[in-house]
């Protein structure tokens, strides 16, 4: 689905190898015209700025406007109810979510993202584990696995282990069908060009097929940081050690603490956004050239 | 570009030349049984694995270890995989009991049927509500920049929100019945839309672009012409996504108390009762829910991406 493949312009009535090189000219252009000057502190005040404004008008709503229209505390504490219960039990949180993160979403999103992509290229590689696999991938892609955290539990125990499983399981095949995707994904007239130069199979995948798959494998590998860390918090829920931010966020639900629950929920959602961060950050640098991230379009 | 070439299914794999269709069929089958045979096997390899040992522990506590150690590892085999209570169930064990559970009294809380509508009612509403948003949203930020720069964050933060501890609090505010869980399973299945439908209006051949501009095509042309055909495929992937997202969603907004019937409900029955047959098998309920629902979705992207004019 590169957007500069041949396929595309075939509808157009033009002939695929000449809108091929066309296409790759103009983007050619697009790029050095939009490249930017790096670290331009205007540029940077203007991005930071619209979401700061909105983040600032939600908690003046959330704080004046939510008491105002009658809705009670314990159904949502108002933001400084919640920022001084988080002040007074910061180290707790900070250090539960910390556990989380580290054990159970970090280490079962890498392994399973790494798996996931490994099963992919030996799927490309390989037909046979392609017409093997693929289907199974596809089709699990439709299972909700977290309906299985319990059975981990049951299975690998309440220790963080357990969790670290699910959230690998529930990130193996969006990465598979992400991957295998981009891999075949590739403009066929720079195939030929490899060819042409007689190019190996594996120096296509290194030059090509790995680069133009990129933008699938950063689309996967953004998805599962929400997976792993949904995995995580909700296999806690099914039995964990003390240390788990999920297992204190439905502690205190249940017994209706609830600006304890929403400085979990806080330290929760702080981690999720810099974990996605640090993978668009990533993303950006690698595949800066794709066509979605290229200004004028 | 085409929606064969998005195929994700056995029947087109490249880089494969098999000197005949049927050829290749056979070899699809062989591969897709001799996989599902692999994983049967150490299914079952597992559960002996498993059970064994809380057999013998079982045995231990009756006083009959001597009587255990005597039957020797076929018998001991053969009992660790149809033991009425488990670690790990044999397969055959999960499918007798779902097996069962269809002809189960309509009332009946264990019911595989209400359960499917039941779960399955609040992830498809779930589903249209939160696509609608999210690709409504996905337009608003193409749309506009100061949109997307202003609010996109926040569609990432929305899903690092770990829904199910809020459940709780929210049915205090939105009550037991279908409206929680409905808008539960829509705020997980909004965000792959969001996500794909954003890259999907932004992948457009810049070629193309161009031409709409020397056309003096308006913007409304633009996104009904290039914009939305180009990111059908995209947006399809998102919904894909998203079918299984209100699934998950609908299944973990029934997880605390509350809920009558449901999938979740059932999940939270067995785990506490420690029933793994029955937990197993609701597990592959939920599985064949998820795999119907993608289904139709699946049917619905042949329909919608095939019949696309001026595409191959």
């Amino acid at each position: 689905m590169a957007a500069h493949t041949s396929a595309e312009a075939t509808g157009d009535g033009i002939t695929p190898d000449l809108a091929g090189g066309e296409g790759v000219l103009v983007t050619d252009r697009l790029v050095l015209d939009s490249r930017k000057p790096a670290a331009d502190p205007l540029r940077l005040a203007g991005r930071l700025l619209p979401p700061l404004v909105v983040f600032i008008l939600v908690l003046v709503l959330w704080q004046y406007a939510v008491p105002a229209a009658g809705i009670q505390s314990f159904q949502l504490p108002t933001p400084s109810e919640i920022w001084s219960t988080f002040v007074s039990v910061h180290s707790v949180v900070l250090n539960y979510g910390w556990f989380t993160f580290w054990n159970e979403a970090l280490r079962g999103y890498l392994i399973g993202s790494a798996a996931g992509f490994l099963i992919a290229v030996l799927a490309w590689r390989f037909s046979l584990v392609a017409r093997g696999v693929m289907p199974y991938a596809v089709i699990s892609n439709s299972i909700p696995i977290v309906a299985m955290a319990p059975v981990a539990v049951v299975l690998f125990g309440f220790d963080w282990q357990s969790k670290a499983v699910i959230c690998a399981v529930m990130c193996v095949f969006p990465m598979v069908v992400n991957t295998y995707r981009g891999l075949r994904a590739v403009d066929p007239l720079s195939r030929e060009l490899l060819e042409s130069y007689g190019a190996g199979e594996w120096t296509a995948f290194w030059k090509l097929r790995l680069p133009a798959a990129l933008p699938y494998v950063f689309n996967g590998l953004k998805i599962n940081t929400t997976l792993a860390m949904i995995g995580a918090i909700i296999g806690e829920f099914f039995g964990s050690p003390p240390e788990g931010l999920g297992l204190f966020i439905s502690n205190q639900a249940g017994i209706n603490n609830y600006s304890e629950t929403w400085a979990g929920v806080l330290v929760a959602c702080v981690i999720g956004i810099v974990f996605y961060g640090v993978v668009l950050l990533v993303e950006r640098r690698l595949t800066s050239w794709h066509v979605s991230y290229r200004a004028g379009v | 570009m085409t929606g064969a070439a998005l195929e994700l299914g056995s029947a087109a794999v490249p880089g494969s030349r098999p000197k005949s269709r049927l050829q290749g069929r056979i070899l699809d089958l062989a591969a897709i049984i001799g996989v599902f045979a692999l994983v049967v096997g150490f299914w079952y390899l597992a559960a002996i694995y498993y059970n064994l040992g809380s057999l013998r522990l079982h045995y231990d506590d009756l006083g009959q270890l001597g009587y255990w150690n005597h039957l020797g590892f076929w018998r001991q085999a053969g009992a660790a995989l149809n033991w009425s209570t488990p670690t790990l169930p044999a397969p055959h064990q999960v499918l007798a009991n779902l097996w069962s559970r269809l002809d189960e009294s309509p009332s009946a809380s264990g019911n595989l049927w209400v359960d499917l509508g039941t779960t399955g009612s609040e992830a498809v509403l779930g589903f249209l509500l939160g696509s609608a948003v999210g690709i409504a949203l996905a337009f608003a930020f193409v749309k506009s920049r100061i949109l997307e720069l202003s609010l996109f964050p926040y569609v990432v933060m929305s899903q690092t929100v770990p829904i199910v501890a809020l459940v709780p609090a929210l049915v205090v505010a939105l009550g037991l019945g279908l409206r929680a869980k409905v808008l539960i399973a829509a705020y997980l299945a909004f965000y792959p839309v969001t996500v794909s439908a954003v890259k999907g209006l932004r992948s457009i051949n810049p070629l193309a672009h161009e031409l709409m501009r020397s056309y003096a095509a308006g913007a409304w042309q633009t996104y009904l012409k290039l914009r939305l055909p180009a990111a059908l495929p995209f947006i399809f992937t998102g919904l894909k996504i998203g079918i299984t997202a209100s699934v998950i969603g609908a299944i973990i907004a029934e997880l605390p108390v509350g809920s009558e019937f449901g999938f979740g409900r059932a999940i939270i029955d067995a785990s506490t009762y420690g029933q793994n047959i029955l937990l197993w098998a609701t597990i592959a309920g939920c599985g064949l829910l998820g795999l119907a629902l993608y289904l139709a979705v699946v049917g619905t992207e042949k329909l919608v991406v095939r019949n696309r004019p001026g595409e191959v």
